[in-house]
């Protein structure tokens, strides 16, 4: 009696999960909610003088800031004067940011905007339609200004000839090196405007090794990252670092394994040479205080870093200690690192035409672009007499009882709107449009590659990364035993595969250039 | 037919009791099962859950065309055995202890303090890990091996030490927790018992072994299968945060879990995280049928079903 | 009871016990002493029993933060009582139920509730039931209901074996004869004598509200109904978020200089189980050994 019974309740919970399905598929419309008719209704209705349409903008910041009310209020009202809508912000933090926008996508939550990111999940987020793909008509249309400021970095969110989303106008390119303590600096005579070879590098870590003896000569810039991403990159890394345009991308469209080729042996026996010597901070790849943490301390003289003009004054704000930046290896760029940030609009959205107009203001409009990254004037920050651009603390406000220090001038729209903190120098915009411009960009600027047809060999390969490169890349394990181990459990997790994908989807991209 | 009807009547109540739960567990629990379709679909955000497109067994491939494959089975289900062994001798040798106590001041004590562990977040506990273990400033570096000569130990370089490390954090959270319950048990077996069993000349031993333990007895099965089932699952905080995802050391603390969140953490692919998910469970469940059946032969009242 | 025939069983017990009272106990005094360390400290001369230098920097630090910390306590309370009474209530007359052998269908809801022990909808499904169907999103309820913490398989089962073999069947017979419904019985003469279990249940139940934030992190988006543990979490995931990179694009937070990473880290756990360690003793006296079978039945 029992056992049919039992018989009967797995027959029940199956027909159950096919009403559920069933049911699925009674509330999902046909079309994608971003379809054209969808839209134009909602934006006649606004037109007949209804309600504003608030959009909702998610990005992931530093969240700790008292006033996100107040600003997110001025700000609207400012929004609302110029292109009659709304916005309401949603501020995140970086762990949980991207599975709580896949539900609110999936659950179709109300969401016009958010900040995705190619260095994490971008191609997939295009292939799984979570993005809204826009025609260039309609981009030129809603936001021309965006479309112009932006310009080639564009192509670094196109794809198949539809733009995903805006990448925010910040450092496009990284240069590498070091970071290094102003003090210590001076005593070892460092050029810090001149830039070093790796040979004058490793002499200077030698001299610092023997006069600093109650200090760590170096570290990496964080946990999880290695010497090897930090100062010794040359290659596009196309995506995934699952084959590369090696020589900054400067040659032909081939995609190589990086970890075959010399280049990679020679860094990693550089970074086992580094840590034998005792300059590299031990466990520099585990410690969660890695970077920041140590640095501040006074323990460590240098971290090894990536670069951008505003790095000496950031990582002096940060720390605590004057700092100044010298580089190893010059800026370079590619799809990853333009495309770092990309504010794109998810395919729930209701009205992309209104989102695009706010997008073009973020892009244009000095106005927006501050109340969003430093708040309200006169209660957050106040103009530096005789100055346009320099900004400070109103008086009697201080970094402690201040209620929006966010300045993520990274986060939002375009950087050379922004107004300057005093502490940087005051043409900062005018060196970073330098510095963007004049960096090396590599010939696959633009290409997206997409694994979902080899997702089962491009995971494989994701696992081994994760079990040899941070040891390998810090110098923790002899290269002489594991780069080889290493280079053999890749070909048994199929990175071939995924190479020659991604060249047959490379040079499909080219020839449609 | 008649008669059954009105045992049913009489048992209403019981049915009664028993129906919130029934409904919460139905909603919470069966409802979002029809979403494991996902699994076997190439999840697209436009089209939706059940929508997407079929296809077949491509998801779970991830899982077994690779070279870990073996490494990782075979790290979660040591792991889970050590774990179980340990925590259901501790749980019990505590619990007999705990029994034993006698000054109410020492008992609460106890009891507070074994418990403690327990309220740590695993990232709390990574941290508190660390601090012991850090090359740099860790407590047993800087303040035991210093002071005796010794060399500083790269602990989370070395996956010799990691096979006893995290039996030892694992058992330092939750023994207190697992003793709690086998305690609760303990103090509710009826002192006649043993005041019979005193008059028939047993001793303390004898008194644990025929009495405690048979009373012991159920609920070490329960709590024994129910880990059963979840054999190819392991504490993903303890794996991944405490061992600060070191590379180095991953022979011996790669898991399923742990792999599965590296493989897709550059893809986030929800189709094959959720076939992972269906992987782990299926096979537990079969391991805990199998089990139970076997336990329904040998002393049916403790079968789990 | 058993008072004679020496004391070698409690001394051994006690000295056990005590050996094992310092393993959970030391790591955890190392971290409290280190949240009241200095930082610079800590980072010079490593983690240790005896700092160099006190300091509260880190506390300090955490109330800075505004009065957040205290409405999220509130919050964290409210759940945790609110959720505990009533899973312990529907736990306890689940268990019950099925600890009944005459029970029809007993097996079955055995099975049902074993089941939801390892199969699970998964998150993104769950996840578009609570927010689409039941709207849950940004209310408190969010924190209650979803991820089995108020009804959990294994508290169910827990109970119900310890039902089956603790409470004798002749207790339950000897009630109905006196005329007592299964309701009356149960919460006269069944629940009296099974305080330990749920006394277990409850405190499972208990922490696991209390320390959850898993709830919190998928379902409340607004900072006003952070518990607890979202609160905190926030912040630990806020240091590790600013503390990836020094070229981090951070003009003025100068905030991030003043923080003292490693001792906040403990502080903040600290700050999470201090309210558990509190209220722990309420549940201890329902451990308590001494009522027997007999002395009811007589």
């Amino acid at each position: 009696m029992e056992r049919k019974a039992m018989q009967r309740l797995i027959a029940a919970l199956l027909i159950c999960g096919l009403f559920l399905c069933g049911c699925g598929r009674g509330n999902t419309p046909g079309s994608s909610p971003g379809s054209a008719d969808h839209t134009k209704e909602a934006a006649t209705q606004e037109a007949a003088g209804g309600e504003p349409y608030t959009i909702t903008y998610a990005f992931d910041v530093w969240v700790q800031q008292a006033d996100w009310d107040l600003v997110e209020q001025n700000l609207s009202d400012i929004v609302e004067k110029k292109i009659g809508a709304r916005v309401k912000l949603m501020p995140m933090t970086g762990a949980n940011y991207q599975q709580q926008i896949n539900l609110m996508v999936t659950s179709k939550e109300k969401l016009d905007l958010y900040n995705a990111s190619a260095k994490t999940t971008f191609s997939t987020d295009v292939a799984a339609n979570k993005i809204l793909g826009l025609d260039m008509a309609t981009i030129e249309k809603y936001a021309p200004e965006a479309m112009a400021a932006a310009g080639d970095f564009l192509k670094a969110s196109t794809v198949n000839g539809k733009v995903y989303g805006f990448p925010t106008l910040r450092d496009m390119a990284n240069a590498y090196g070091i970071i290094i303590r102003k003090d210590i600096a001076e005593k070892y005579g460092v050029d810090t405007g001149k830039g070093l070879t790796v040979e004058e590098l490793d002499d200077l870590f030698m001299r610092m090794k023997e006069g600093e003896t109650d200090r760590y000569v170096t570290q990496p810039q964080a946990q999880g990252t290695s010497v090897l991403d930090s100062i010794f990159k040359t290659y596009d890394s196309l995506g995934d670092d699952m084959g590369v345009l090696m020589d900054h991308g400067q040659g032909e469209l081939k995609a190589v394994n990086l970890f075959d080729t010399d280049y990679y042996e020679e860094c990693v026996n550089k970074a086992r040479e580094w840590n034998q010597k005792g300059y590299i901070l031990p466990d520099a790849s585990t410690n969660p205080d890695t970077g920041v943490a140590y640095f501040k301390t006074g323990k460590v003289c240098t971290t090894m870093s990536l670069l951008h003009p505003g790095v000496p004054t950031d990582s002096s704000n940060m720390t605590g200690i004057p700092c100044d930046a010298v580089t190893v290896n010059p800026a370079f760029t590619n799809t990853q690192q333009v495309g770092a940030i990309i504010q794109a609009i998810p395919v729930t959205c209701e009205n992309p035409e209104k989102v695009l107009e706010f997008i073009n203001l973020l892009y244009s409009d000095e106005e927006v672009y501050n109340a969003l990254t430093w708040g309200i004037e006169g209660k957050h920050y106040q103009h530096v007499q005789d100055s346009d651009r320099w900004i400070t603390y109103p008086e009697g406000v201080t970094a402690d009882t201040s209620g929006y220090t966010l300045s993520a001038t990274y986060a939002f729209g375009n950087r050379y709107l922004s107004y300057i903190w005093n502490t940087d120098p005051e043409n900062l915009n005018e060196r970073f449009k330098e510095f963007n411009d004049t960096a090396v960009k590599s010939k696959a600027l633009g290409f997206v590659f997409d694994p979902t047809s080899v997702k089962t060999e491009a995971a494989a390969v994701q696992a081994v990364f994760d079990e040899y490169r941070l040891s390998l890349e810090n110098g923790v394990i002899d290269p002489a035993e594991n780069l080889p181990k290493f280079r053999q459990a890749l070909k048994d997790a199929g990175i071939d595969t995924v190479i020659e994908e991604k060249q047959r989807q490379l040079d499909e991209w080219a020839a449609a250039q | 037919m008649k008669r059954k009807g009105r045992t049913i009547k009489k048992l209403l109540p019981l049915y009664i009791m028993a129906l919130p739960g029934l409904l919460y567990l139905f909603i919470n629990n069966y409802l979002p099962l029809s979403g494991l379709v996902v699994a076997f679909k190439n999840f697209d955000y436009a089209k939706g859950i059940y929508h997407s497109d079929w296809i077949g067994f491509k998801n779970f491939e991830f899982l077994f065309k690779n070279s870990a494959a073996v490494v990782i089975t075979r790290n979660t289900i040591l792991y889970n055995l050590a774990f179980i062994a340990i925590n259901t001798v501790t749980g019990i040798v505590v619990a007999i202890l705990l029994n034993e106590v006698t000054s109410r001041k020492a008992l609460k004590f106890y009891q507070t303090v074994i418990l403690l562990p327990y309220l740590f977040s695993m990232i709390i506990i990574s941290y508190l890990v660390f601090s012991f273990l850090s090359t740099d400033v860790g407590f047993l570096n800087k303040s035991i091996l210093e002071p005796l000569g010794k060399a500083p130990v790269s602990w989370y370089n070395e996956a010799k030490y990691w096979p006893a490390i995290l039996p030892v954090v694992n058992t330092w959270k939750s023994f207190g927790f697992q003793a709690i319950i086998f305690y609760a048990s303990v103090i509710s077996i009826d002192q006649s018992y043993y005041e019979a069993a005193q008059l028939d000349g047993a001793g303390k031993l004898q008194q644990i072994f025929y009495i405690t333990l048979s009373f012991l007895k159920p609920v070490v099965i329960m709590m024994t299968l129910l880990a059963v089932g979840k054999i190819f699952y392991s504490d993903f905080g303890l794996f991944y945060q405490v061992t600060q995802n070191s590379g180095a050391i991953f022979s011996t603390t790669n898991t399923i879990d742990t792999y599965v969140y590296r493989a897709l953490t550059q893809m986030g692919d929800v189709g094959m995280a959720a076939a992972a998910g269906v992987y782990q469970s299926a096979v537990g469940f079969l391991l805990v049928l199998a089990v139970n059946m076997a336990v329904r032969k040998i002393s049916p009242e403790n079968a789990l079903f | 009871m058993k008072k004679r025939k020496g004391n070698m069983p409690a001394v051994t017990a006690h000295v056990l016990l005590m050996i094992l009272a310092l393993f959970c106990v030391l790591p955890i005094a190392l971290l409290m002493i280190s949240s009241l360390s200095d930082n610079d400290t800590v980072f010079r001369s490593g983690y240790s029993f005896l700092p160099g230098k006190w300091s509260l920097d880190a506390y300090k630090y955490l109330i800075t933060q505004g009065e957040t910390i205290f409405r999220a306590y509130g919050i964290s309370i409210f759940v945790t009582v609110t959720g505990t009474a009533a899973g312990l209530l529907f736990t306890a007359l689940f268990g019950y139920a099925l600890s009944r052998r005459e029970l029809p269908g007993r097996r079955v809801m055995n099975f049902f509730v074993f089941f939801t022990l390892l199969f699970n909808g998964g998150m993104v499904p769950t996840y578009l039931m609570y927010v689409n169907t039941f709207h849950i999103k940004n209310t408190l309820w969010a924190l209650l209901i979803p991820t089995n913490i108020l009804i959990n398989g294994f508290n169910i089962l827990l109970a119900r074996t310890f039902f089956e073999a603790n409470v004798p069947r002749e207790l339950i017979e000897s009630g109905k004869i006196d005329g007592a419904g299964e309701f009356p019985v149960f919460f006269r003469i069944v629940m009296p004598i099974s305080k330990p279990i749920l006394a277990t249940v409850g405190l499972l139940i208990g922490i696991g509200y209390w320390n959850d934030w898993y709830n919190g992190l998928l379902y409340i988006t607004q900072p006003k109904l952070f518990s607890l543990q979202n609160y905190l979490n926030r912040i630990l995931l806020d240091i590790q978020f600013m503390t990836q990179s020094m070229s981090g694009n951070v003009d003025a937070a100068s905030a991030l200089a003043k923080m003292p990473t490693i001792t906040v880290r403990m502080a903040i756990a600290v700050t999470g189980i201090v309210p558990l360690i509190v209220i722990f003793p309420f549940f201890q006296k329902y451990f308590a050994r001494g009522i027997t079978v007999g002395a009811i039945k007589g």
